[in-house]
């Protein structure tokens, strides 16, 4: 039974948590929140842009993050004189850049820049920003469920979009939607969920029910379990009952298990960043 | 202008990568990282795209969870604390004040510091 009740939770929450990302409308263009004239004078100036993003790339994939932010400054500088990435592209890397630095505040509001102006030019490319949108949260101490609310108030998310494009591509979108899922956990599993103090971030986000329709939710329910039923008022109180208890971690455990699942099946492997993060719930759950 | 930025070994000592575990049966478990999404150098073909998920094989970011400790007085004032590595804002508005009993909407955010 319980079992069950997993399984129809997975596929509830999960539709829940994956409100898809709309790449939002161009905007009034504010300034990007980065100062490009600082980089150093040791770049050579007469380099291209593209070629700076390539070093950036290099440096930052060397663990040397000071030049690569250096590098990713100069490129944004010289966006026009490269049509082989976007701004986009190198704001992502530079998010990334900014956390390895411990530039929280600064990756926080370039990624939140990123997506309200619409740097996106994919939809891939947009939940790959909101992907790193919740790291960067995490880096601030902003639960998932606060950083997802935002994103659902402001029609940065559209579920249905996310669900459609993992069914028609699910070789180019279901590891993004795992990826997320995948952060969602870590969030909540940091959060404090092994001492009833999680933020619930598969809980809360309900807040959206209104925005995710049954259909919806039976369509991920009969990709991510097998039974593919609808969830049930019964079920739905049962999952109250068991988010205020502690058993979070083991529910977090088990919804890992269904996504890996999922995952294994489109894949024919299995992810082994859950299996990893399986590992270390499974030793915190015998910890406590 | 000389350039006084840290060098990257600077920024190893100041940044230290901290390796979090925890112990089960004498085996050391590792605390993964979060996923991320990192646009990599597209070929000179201009082959479509780049974007990948990394991993804690790939790109690893931790990130501090701050919790503050709240401690209400009777004059609606809040007190909070955080962790060493977490700053700590606080806000209090009451909505009622009496001799005996005051409600409070105690609001305290910590964020990392580094």
């Amino acid at each position: 039974m319980k079992r069950k009740l997993c399984r129809a939770l997975s596929a509830l929450l999960i539709a829940c948590l994956c409100l898809g990302l709309l790449p939002p409308a161009l905007a009034d263009g504010k300034p990007l929140p980065v100062d490009t004239s600082s980089y150093p004078t040791t770049i050579d100036v007469r380099i291209t842009g593209t070629t700076a993003f390539e070093r950036a790339n290099e440096c930052y994939l060397a663990g040397d993050y000071l030049n690569a932010e250096s590098y990713y400054m100069f490129a944004l500088k010289r966006i026009s004189s490269s049509k082989r990435y976007t701004k986009g592209d190198v704001c992502n890397n530079l998010v990334l850049t900014y956390l390895q630095l411990g530039q929280n505040d600064e990756a926080y509001a370039l990624c939140r820049y990123m997506l309200e102006e619409g740097l996106a030019k994919t939809d891939r490319d947009a939940y790959g920003y909101m992907l790193n949108m919740l790291v960067c949260a995490h880096a601030k101490g902003i639960t998932a469920a606060e950083e997802l609310k935002y994103a659902v108030e402001n029609d940065l998310f559209s579920f249905s979009k996310l669900n459609s494009l993992s069914e028609e591509k699910p070789g180019m979108y279901r590891k993004l939607l795992v990826a997320m899922i995948y952060n969602a956990v870590y969030i909540d599993m940091e959060g404090g969920a092994a001492d009833g103090a999680a933020s619930y971030a598969f809980y809360p986000i309900e807040l959206v029910d209104g925005l995710v329709n049954a259909d919806i939710m039976e369509d991920i329910g009969a990709i991510l379990d097998e039974d593919g039923g609808e969830i049930s008022d019964a079920e739905r109180n049962m999952a109250d009952e068991m988010m205020s208890r502690r058993d979070y971690l083991e529910f977090l455990y088990d919804l890992l298990n269904t996504i890996d699942e999922a995952n294994s099946e489109i894949y024919d492997t299995y992810d082994p960043d859950i299996s990893a993060l399986k590992k270390y719930l499974s030793a915190l759950m015998e910890k406590n | 202008m000389p350039d006084d930025r840290l060098t990257s070994a600077d920024a190893e000592k100041k940044l230290p990568k901290p390796e979090v575990y925890i112990v089960r049966n004498g085996e050391a478990v590792f605390k993964p990282g979060m996923k991320t999404w990192f646009v990599e150098s597209k070929e000179s073909n201009g082959a479509d795209s780049s974007g990948v998920v990394h991993g804690q094989t790939g790109v690893v970011v931790g990130g501090t969870v701050c919790t503050c400790d709240k401690v209400r007085i009777c004059t609606c004032e809040v007190t909070c604390s955080c962790q060493k590595t977490c700053s700590c804002q606080s806000t209090c508005s009451c909505q009622s004040v009496g001799r005996t009993y005051c409600s409070c909407d105690p609001y305290c955010s910590c964020y990392p510091v580094h």
